[in-house]
């Protein structure tokens, strides 16, 4: 019994996100970091999509015991072209899927969301803050490569 | 028989909503079911809104669409007060003398499901089997088989890391003795007292104690594990 008892309660303890480790066993936590509230946010800029439109990976956790707004719908993201050019960017959502959702208590989750582009964009920048709805704004942005920049659009 | 038969089935069936109380599996639920419309998935972007058929968007807050569940099992140890033997003497001016025979005990599992009704106000039903351990078949009092069901109403809160609840329930319980051929129905009323440990956002350990509100002795207690649908059954808003 001994034996049985850890190793149980450190998979049901497992389960729950830790505040501020942006590590979950569910799920990974890649690219820029940001803590928004009760949220914990990993954004990952993947390759761009054939067209030129470009991906982002969303990654978060819950830090609080309770529900916490995960706003994916209404995130400003606007990208900078090669030549200079910034525009603003809309989530591809031909389903009308998007939409203003709750992620429980010391719970993950991430979703991946197109943002479709006439010309390919150098970077993508997004307000992290709409997606928690925190009252400062936090400008993230993501080159096309992998490396993070602190460049605002 | 035929009732046991299906109240066995019934506390199976009750069971199944385990699998998917869990919050953490809810990541990867049944396919959607998009039409066949969808672009092609571009390389590297198949998990994306919109170019994915599964999941579909926001599973990771499917949990809290759903109302609060939880489900329980555990183990009940029941005491019954002494049943009255044969009035000694059956007709006489005399006040009756009743000659009391000796309580006897239950050991009992019980599958449980609650929900939430309001923030505080919940609901619950309970599936208790047990005694099925040999008795002594010269023991007249004592059952040798018993299935029951509940079904409750209570209220909740939570205090640090614990949860409390008072509740009462109400229902019927199926006995049998040794040397009975007839099978026993009687109506059960009981007020319970709750308390659980979070041990994770989504699971406890907890003990229940009760008074039967209809036999004057008769009390119950249990302990039982949980798994919960909503983080700390949605106490710490």
């Amino acid at each position: 019994m001994r034996a049985v008892f850890p190793p149980l309660l450190l998979a049901v303890a497992g389960c729950a996100y830790q505040p501020g480790s942006f590590h979950s066993l569910n799920q990974p936590f890649a690219g820029q970091e940001a803590t928004l509230d009760c949220l914990d946010l990993a954004v990952h800029r993947r390759p761009d999509l054939p067209d030129g439109g470009a991906v982002v990976s969303y990654a978060f956790g819950n830090r609080c015991d309770h529900p916490t707004v995960v706003d994916l719908a209404t995130i400003d993201v606007f990208g900078r072209t090669s030549d200079g050019r910034q525009l603003e960017l809309k989530a591809y959502d031909p389903r009308h899927e998007l939409e203003v959702l709750y992620l429980d208590g010391r719970a993950v989750g991430h979703e991946a969301i197109a943002y479709p582009s006439d010309a390919p964009l150098g970077v993508v920048c997004l307000d992290a803050a709409t997606i928690a709805r925190a009252s400062a704004v936090h400008w993230m942005c993501l080159p096309s490569t992998s490396q993070p920049t602190e460049e605002l659009p | 028989m035929t009732t046991r038969i299906a109240l066995l089935l019934w506390g199976i069936v009750a069971s199944l909503p385990l699998a998917t109380a869990r919050a953490d599996d809810l990541d990867t639920p049944a396919c959607c079911s998009y039409g066949d419309d969808r672009p092609p998935c571009p390389v590297d972007s198949d998990e994306a809104v919109g170019y994915r058929r599964c999941p579909r968007y926001g599973t990771w807050g499917a949990s809290l669409r759903e109302p609060y569940v939880v489900v329980a099992d555990g183990v009940n140890y029941r005491v019954f007060a002494a049943p009255p033997s044969a009035p000694i003497a059956a007709r006489s001016t005399s006040p009756v003398s009743m000659k009391q025979g000796k309580r006897n005990t239950a050991l009992t599992f019980d599958e449980r499901i609650g929900w939430g009704i309001t923030h505080h106000l919940y609901a619950a039903i309970d599936f208790e089997l047990g005694n099925l351990r040999n008795v002594d078949v010269n023991d007249s009092t004592e059952r040798d088989f018993i299935v029951d069901g509940l079904a409750s109403a209570g209220v909740r809160t939570g205090i640090g890391p614990f949860a409390i609840a008072v509740e009462l329930s109400g229902g019927a319980m199926e006995s049998s003795y040794p040397k009975d051929r007839d099978v026993h129905v009687d109506g059960m009323v009981e007020a319970r007292g709750r308390a659980d440990v979070w041990l994770a956002p989504w699971f406890t350990l907890g003990g229940a104690i009760g008074v039967s509100l209809v036999e004057r002795g008769d009390w119950m207690a249990g302990i039982y594990a949980s798994v919960h649908s909503w983080a700390f059954a949605g106490d710490r808003w």
